[in-house]
């Protein structure tokens, strides 16, 4: 259990920690729980990955899904707020607003207020965990969707009955 | 205000454009034991060179980002910029004066106002007995720029709106925000003396990625607005590329390398800018281990001689091992390299 083992540290020390973190979970086959709002170390370190929002977990899965094809739209935005080493941009993608107050999360789904995808049914009923592609979200986006059925094909449903 | 940039205009043509100028800053720190173990035990007094001879200049407008590993000096460069340390030696011009005389002189008052510092810890730099609005309002005051008191209340909530907060929050305290909310009433409080310069140390690193995407935003916005002109403190070299015009990159109090953003990034010159390039965390190819820099920066107490990088550079030779380089002017950067210099790499 690591919880932001490397947030103050600078790049190359933070690289000494976590080869540090990954030569003793295999020599002793240890697992790792790791805490952290850094998508770098994430990517590098982890299997899988769960995106919590205001006491819920809002999306898991294996990382290089959870990064590459984010399927909650949280997730979408934090991946997109990240300054890119290689790519311009003159602002950041930013996700409006701020987390809701835990003793005030709103009805229905707790990111409705900040989400630019929203409708009817997130305002009024709270969704668990449902399958999205290779991921798992909590998300109504995904909802009727099968197992198997992409991401985007999920999106387009949910467009098409909102 | 007018008056300042009357007196800019006017002299501006005749000398150096850039608005910040720093030429071989240093300082040195006292840590010797106290006066008596000295005595007893024999040992000399010792000093750290926390900054040694860094010399840069920023233009009106424009953000130079410091870059370097914890304990490479950035920090106390700041202080120096803003005169919270007075320099061992060399200076900081500031629109063609020198700034650490005016901060002495009668003059202090009118340059502190013009450079403003946002703290890297937003949870630490905020009073948490002070109203918002006491926290924003201080510098106003305490400049004598606005002494009506509603006069005072319509400022304070105009600079809370232009960080995008709101003017009802004036009247909570610090605990009350979350650490985004709070680092932006911290550059309330900066901009509240519309500075010119803004020196900004590890503004975002206490924040997650998306509240740091909101102030790096605001940020951005109000140097275009103002034409405000920025000293980037960060360890994270993602956020010095997405803000900084140039990039200086420190090494044991020293700047190794100066160039432009693009020409750092695509092209880093420097052995030591390199290493710290290529441990950055890629997001995209997950599971791919980094090279992981090696060996640690060197006790700032003892450096090695020569090269202060030479213990962990791959390209060290005997005169790395002994000759300290100076930061010369190569190929359109500044660098401290004698391999560079000498074209082995």
């Amino acid at each position: 259990m690591a919880d932001e083992p490397t947030t103050a540290l600078d790049v190359s020390i933070q690289a000494q920690i976590i080869t540090l973190l990954k030569n003793i979970c295999k020599s002793r086959g240890a697992a790792v729980m790791l805490i952290t709002h850094d998508m770098g170390v994430i990517a590098e370190t982890c299997d899988r990955v769960a995106v919590l929002y205001a006491g819920r977990v809002a999306g898991i899965g294996p990382v290089h899904d959870v990064i590459n094809k984010p399927s909650h739209p949280y997730t979408s935005g934090l991946m997109a707020s990240i300054p890119d080493m290689t790519m311009d941009r003159e602002r950041l993608n930013q996700i409006d607003g701020a987390m809701p107050r835990l003793n005030a999360i709103p009805k229905g789904c707790a990111y409705n207020p900040r989400c630019p995808q929203t409708f009817d049914r997130c305002m009024t009923e709270r969704p668990d965990l449902m399958p999205a592609g290779s991921t798992r979200a909590a998300c109504w986006l995904h909802a009727g969707a099968s197992t198997t059925a992409s991401t985007a094909s999920a999106a387009t449903k949910a467009g098409v009955t909102a | 205000m007018s008056a300042a940039t009357t007196t800019t205009a006017a002299s501006a043509p005749v000398k150096s454009k850039a608005l910040v100028q720093a030429h071989d800053l240093a300082k040195t720190f006292d840590v010797s034991a106290p006066w008596l173990n000295r005595v007893i035990e024999r040992k000399p007094r010792t000093l750290l060179h926390a900054v040694d001879g860094v010399s840069f200049e920023i233009e009106k407008g424009k953000t130079l980002a410091l870059v370097g590993e914890s304990g490479c000096g950035k920090s106390t460069v700041a202080r120096l910029l803003v005169g919270l340390y007075e320099p061992t030696r060399g200076g900081l011009t500031f629109d063609n004066q020198d700034a650490h005389a005016a901060f002495k002189g009668k003059d202090a008052q009118a340059m502190r106002r013009r450079i403003q510092m946002i703290f890297q810890d937003p949870y630490a730099s905020l009073n948490p007995r002070w109203l918002v609005e006491d926290i924003i309002g201080e510098p106003l005051r305490e400049h004598g720029l606005i002494t009506d008191k509603a006069e005072l209340k319509a400022r304070v909530g105009e600079l809370l709106k232009s960080v995008g907060l709101s003017p009802l929050d004036m009247v909570k305290y610090p605990h009350q925000f979350s650490g985004g909310q709070r680092q932006r009433i911290s550059i309330a409080r900066a901009l509240a003396t519309e500075p010119e310069f803004l020196v900004c140390d590890e503004p975002t690193s206490a924040l997650d990625v998306s509240v740091q995407a909101q102030v790096l935003n605001i940020m951005k916005d109000l140097q275009r607005e103002r034409q405000l002109t920025y000293l980037f403190i960060s360890h994270n070299l993602a956020v010095v590329r997405h803000v900084s015009d140039q990039v200086g990159v420190m090494y044991l109090g020293r700047l190794v390398e100066l160039a432009d953003k693009h020409q750092l990034f695509n092209s880093p010159r420097h052995p030591y800018t390199r290493m710290l390039l290529d441990a950055i965390p890629k997001m995209h190819d997950t599971g791919k281990a980094r090279t992981p820099v090696q060996g640690e920066v060197p006790n700032p107490l003892n450096p090695p001689p020569g090269c202060a990088f030479n213990p962990r550079c791959p390209h060290v030779n005997d005169r790395c091992r002994t000759e300290r380089p100076k930061l010369l002017s190569i190929g359109g950067i500044r660098i401290a390299c004698h391999a560079v210099e000498e074209g082995r790499i």
